[in-house]
Parts: C-alpha cells; sequence; structure tokens
C-alpha cells in the first residue's frame, strides 16, 4: 500500500514539474515604446438577428422595416486601459465607414502603444470640430463618403447614419386622399433615415463600450474588438419613433432628416452599439 | 470469432467512408466574416477522448483494444440569432487499456488519433492528428470476494496526467473555436473513481472523474471538466459468447476557459445523455457498440449543441 501511494505521489511530482515549466509567454508582457496594430469589427444586426439587405424585421413599434442601406460614420477612436489612461487615435486619422451593401465593415487601427486596454470610446458621425476645419482640409473623407451616401451638401454636412428601406405600417393606414405608392407593394412606403447635425443641435455622439476580456495590443499581437450594432435601435430604442408618424402629406414615404426626431435618435444610438467579444492573438479574423 | 472481427472492422470501415465523403480536401480555411471564438467547449475536440464517453469495459474491466468515437455537433457561426448553424464531426481513433500490473494497481491509456472536421459557408476546416495521451494508475481499494456476498463490490480510485501531445494551435485560436484543437496544449491531472457492483448477471457500474486542466504556454486555459456516469448492464451468455446489454446516463460539466487568466465568456456548459449499448464477448475477445443522446445541454450558452456520440471498440481481454 505505501508503494502504491509513492507512485501517485511521484505521477503527481512528475506532473507537476512540466506544470512549473510551461508559464513563460512573453505575451504578459508589455515593452516599452512599442507598438502594435488592432481593429474594430462592426458586425450589423436588427434586434438579435443578423443585418441581412433586403430581409424584413419586426419592430416592438409593431412596424415591419425591410432595409436596404445600412451605412454609418465611426470616428475619434479612443483606446482606455484599466488604469483610465487613453490613448487617443490621432484625429486625422480616426474618421471611417461602415456600410453594410459595400460590405465594410472593419477599422484598421495602427502604431497603437503596446498595452492592455479594457474600454473603446469612439463618436458616432463627425464632430464639429472637424466639420469646422472646412472644405478642403477634409476633401478626401468628404469624397469617401460622398461615395457612400453619407453627405447632404457641404452647406448642411455629413449624414452620421443613413438607414433606408421599406417599411409596413402596424395599422393599415387609411390615406383615402392619396394613392398608394407608384412603385412598389402596396401597403409599403418607403424611409429614409438620415442622421446628422444641423444648425440647431449638434447630434455628434461618443460611445464608450467596456470589453468582455481585455484587448492585448503587442507589436506581434494584433486584437480584434468584435462590435454588434443594432439596427433596431435607431427607431425601437429608449426613444420609440414611428415612421408611420413621418409619412408626407403624399402619404407616400417617411423621411427623417431633421428636427426632433434625430435628439431621439442620437440618444437612442447610445444604445446601439456593444462588444460581443474579443479576439486576441496574430492574425486576422473576427 | 473471426466472423466478428471481419463484421467489427467492415462496421468501422463503413463508418470511416461515411465521414471521409464528408471531406473535401480543402485546407483550413481560416478568416470567415461569422466564424466564432466561444462557440466551443472542451468536450468537442481536444478532450474528446474522455469526457462521459467512459474508460470502461462492462464486460471486460482489463483489456487493450482499439475505440472509434464520433461526435456530431452543430455550432453557431457567428454572433446573432438567426447565424447559420454548421456542423461539426468529431472523429477519434484510439488505443485504449487497461493493464494490470499487480493485484491491486491497473493502468490506463489512452492514445487518441483525432479527425475533426466542420463545415463551414466558407468551406471546410479540417484538422487530423495525435490528440493528448491519458495516462491513469487505478488502485483497487476494495473487492468483496466472489461467493462472500450476494452483492459483490468493487471500488477503483485512480489518478493521472493528460499529457499536451495534441498540437494546441495558436493560430486557429481566433477564427475557429478553442476546442477545434487537436489538443488542450497544457498537462492536465485527472481523478477519477470507479465503483462496481453485481448481483448474479446484472450490474451497475458508475464512474467519477474530474479533470484539472492547466494553463497553456499560449496563455489559453481550458475549464475543469467534471464526468459521470452510470451504467446498468446484464451479463447473458449465449453457448461461449457473452452479450452484455447496458443502459445508462453519463453528464459533462465544464468551467469557463481562460484566457491570459481572463474567464472567456460561454464557454462554460453542462451535458447529460442517455447512453445505449452493447458488448459480446468470446474467449479473449469482445467488440461493443454504443451511443449517447443528449437528454439535456446547455453548452456555451445554446452556441453549441451536441446531437449524438457513437463509438465503436474490439478489446483483447487481459
Amino acid at each position: 500500500m505505501k508503494k502504491n501511494i509513492q507512485t501517485f505521489a511521484w505521477l503527481f511530482s512528475a506532473g507537476s514539474l512540466f506544470v512549473a515549466c510551461n508559464n513563460d509567454d512573453n505575451s504578459t508582457i508589455i515593452e516599452e515604446n512599442t507598438f502594435g496594430a488592432a481593429e474594430l469589427y462592426f458586425d450589423n444586426g436588427v434586434n438579435g438577428d443578423k443585418l441581412v439587405l433586403g430581409s424584413s424585421y419586426s419592430n416592438s413599434n409593431s412596424e415591419t422595416l425591410t432595409i436596404n442601406r445600412f451605412n454609418y460614420i465611426i470616428s475619434n477612436i479612443v483606446l482606455i486601459k484599466s488604469d483610465g489612461t487613453e490613448y487617443i487615435y490621432p484625429k486625422a486619422k480616426s474618421y471611417f465607414i461602415i456600410s453594410e451593401e459595400a460590405d465594410l465593415h472593419t477599422v484598421q487601427l495602427e502604431n497603437i502603444p503596446a498595452g492592455d486596454y479594457v474600454k473603446v470610446r469612439f463618436g458616432l458621425g463627425v464632430d464639429q470640430q472637424k466639420y469646422l476645419e472646412g472644405e478642403t482640409a477634409q476633401q478626401e473623407f468628404w469624397d469617401y463618403a460622398v461615395q457612400h451616401n453619407l453627405t447632404w451638401t457641404w452647406s448642411t454636412g455629413y449624414r452620421f447614419i443613413n438607414f433606408e428601406g421599406t417599411f409596413k405600417p402596424a395599422h393599415a393606414a387609411k390615406h383615402e386622399d392619396h394613392e398608394e405608392p407608384e412603385t412598389g407593394t402596396p401597403g409599403l412606403f418607403n424611409f429614409q433615415i438620415h442622421q446628422g447635425s444641423n444648425t440647431s443641435t449638434d447630434n455628434y455622439r461618443e460611445i464608450t463600450l467596456n470589453l468582455p476580456t481585455t484587448a492585448r495590443i503587442r507589436q506581434t499581437d494584433k486584437p480584434s474588438i468584435h462590435i454588434v450594432a443594432d439596427a433596431n435601435k435607431i427607431t425601437d430604442g429608449r426613444n420609440k419613433i414611428l415612421l408611420q408618424d413621418n409619412l408626407n402629406a403624399a402619404g407616400t414615404n417617411a423621411s427623417i432628416m431633421g428636427g426632433e426626431n434625430l435628439i431621439k435618435i442620437a440618444e437612442n444610438t447610445l444604445q446601439m452599439f456593444f462588444v460581443d467579444h474579443v479576439h486576441n492573438g496574430s492574425g486576422s479574423h473576427h | 470469432m473471426k466472423k466478428i472481427i471481419i463484421l467489427f472492422l467492415l462496421t468501422i470501415q463503413c463508418a470511416q467512408a461515411q465521414f471521409n465523403a464528408l471531406l473535401p480536401n480543402d485546407e483550413v480555411d481560416l478568416p470567415n466574416e461569422y466564424s466564432y471564438f466561444f462557440d466551443d467547449c472542451d468536450a468537442c475536440g481536444c478532450s474528446a477522448s474522455g469526457g462521459s464517453m467512459g474508460f470502461n469495459s462492462m464486460l471486460s474491466e482489463q483489456f487493450l483494444g482499439v475505440r472509434y468515437m464520433y461526435q456530431h455537433y452543430k455550432s453557431k457561426d457567428g454572433v446573432f440569432n438567426n447565424s447559420p448553424w454548421i456542423d461539426e464531426n468529431f472523429s477519434t481513433a484510439q488505443i485504449w487499456g487497461r493493464i494490470p500490473v499487480n493485484k491491486k494497481i491497473e493502468v490506463m491509456v489512452m492514445v487518441p488519433y483525432h479527425f475533426l472536421n466542420r463545415e463551414k459557408a466558407s468551406g471546410n476546416q479540417t484538422l487530423d492528428g495525435m490528440g493528448d495521451v491519458t495516462v491513469m494508475a487505478f488502485y483497487n481499494v476494495l473487492q468483496t470476494m466472489n461467493d462472500s456476498a450476494s452483492f459483490q463490490h468493487k471500488i477503483l480510485i485512480g489518478a493521472g496526467v493528460k499529457a499536451p501531445t495534441g498540437k494546441f494551435d495558436n493560430k486557429n485560436n481566433g477564427s475557429v473555436n478553442p476546442s477545434f484543437q487537436l489538443g488542450t496544449g497544457s498537462w492536465d491531472y485527472n481523478v477519477a473513481a470507479e465503483y462496481i457492483i453485481r448481483k448474479d448477471k446484472w450490474g451497475l457500474n458508475s464512474t467519477l472523474g474530474y479533470i484539472v486542466k492547466t494553463e497553456n504556454d499560449k496563455k489559453y486555459q481550458f475549464g475543469n471538466q467534471l464526468n459521470y456516469g452510470s451504467t446498468i448492464f446484464y451479463t447473458a451468455a449465449v453457448k461461449n459468447v457473452n452479450i452484455v446489454p447496458q443502459l445508462g446516463v453519463a453528464g459533462e460539466t465544464y468551467q469557463p476557459n481562460k484566457d491570459y487568466s481572463e474567464e472567456v465568456p460561454y464557454t462554460k456548459g453542462d451535458i447529460f445523455f442517455g447512453k445505449i449499448g452493447v458488448e459480446i464477448g468470446y474467449k479473449k475477445f469482445s467488440a461493443g457498440v454504443n451511443a449517447m443522446l443528449p437528454i439535456n445541454q446547455n453548452l456555451t450558452g445554446g452556441r453549441v449543441e451536441a446531437d449524438y456520440r457513437v463509438a465503436f471498440n474490439i478489446n483483447y481481454i487481459l
């Protein structure tokens, strides 16, 4: 019996030798003055489902939306460590477009000080400071935004979000005075939601998200932060916006491009994003 | 006996052929928009050699043999409710044995070779290779004499290690789930107990096992795992052939995985199976087949579902 116990003891101690030897990976060490890259991946969804252009989604406003376009501007990225110190990504390079139709989902960040980051903050849209730099200063990004339907005219500025499609109202609305839309299926109306700032209100918002696990940026380790954007929140968030209430006088089309609704949408978008998970390690993945 | 062996080999070949048919020879396709990291547990890939598939034979308690196991899972290829479910196939060919050292001590060995495959929308991913070898020593703490009581009891306790002989590839540690690996990459420690009670032709075999997993050199640590199972069996002799039908339950519980000491979301889980099988013994040989169907499961927050497991084995009785 004694011998057997010795055998067990030997087995365990032999094993523990190996354990003692395997804890050496230099990724825990943060080398001073080294830099790495990171990626924000924006995965567009609608209330827990994947956003597929052309597909229909019902919301809690009892409206059914078929989404044909979902583009938005992400800007002013800040990465935050657990001690609260912030790394502000260079402003000149910190404007990005996410577009479902153009298959733009990633924000690539480079030359970030190596470190362990626990939060990310970004703007939805374009801040006044940038806009007031004037047209020539931001020609390149402006042209890029034009290409993705994220601008009005220069004097009216950027569209922060361009969210378009068709919808079926909660209750078959009676528009005795009006014709159904000339094109498309009867009972379906077009909608356009163009979020942005205007002369009366600044609707640019910054959003801070906690990461469920640490993003470790190293020279060789490029984390990918997988963010879910819930398009449903735009009209069906803390503030409820019925598209039906925004039908034009002809009763054919609902456009939300200004006024009180943009302030409500700005508030809703604060809850539009969350980080699902973080990939660490080398290589590109989601 | 030859007939039985031939029949058995044919069955294995048949299963293997079916499996191969599922496998186009595509290279591992890593980047994928919907690839997902946390959608699996240790149950599936690297520890397929153990789990509640059991490490025992009801017919012959000491043996050396080969076992083929097939596990089918479905996992979500994406983070959304309506993300597509993809099939995951885990096949394992294993040399296993429980070899007596002396009257009181026996050594259990499992040497697995895995064939892992998943059918993503973007193409197939396959991973083949040697898995983690488990070696355990069991000590017989109690054994009643055959004629001393109407109930015979046998209790074994054991301990051992699972060695990182299967490759843990950090490259997969992103787009591919952490269990889509040949091994945990770590030295893991097993403790187990087995209790067998027999009366006449009936028997009940119960096992309890716990695996303590350590952090591997990529700073990833699979969650500790509890396995348990209980199988009732009946030994019928038809001429020189022993037929042992069996029915049981088995379960597994997983602690969360850790990456750099941080808990990885959606990696803990549990599963409870019903189990049915039969073993046939003739002289020094035995052959067995069993199937496991989940009764209740909650793996990785519902992002992975186990469908079924089947296993075939052929043993030489020691």
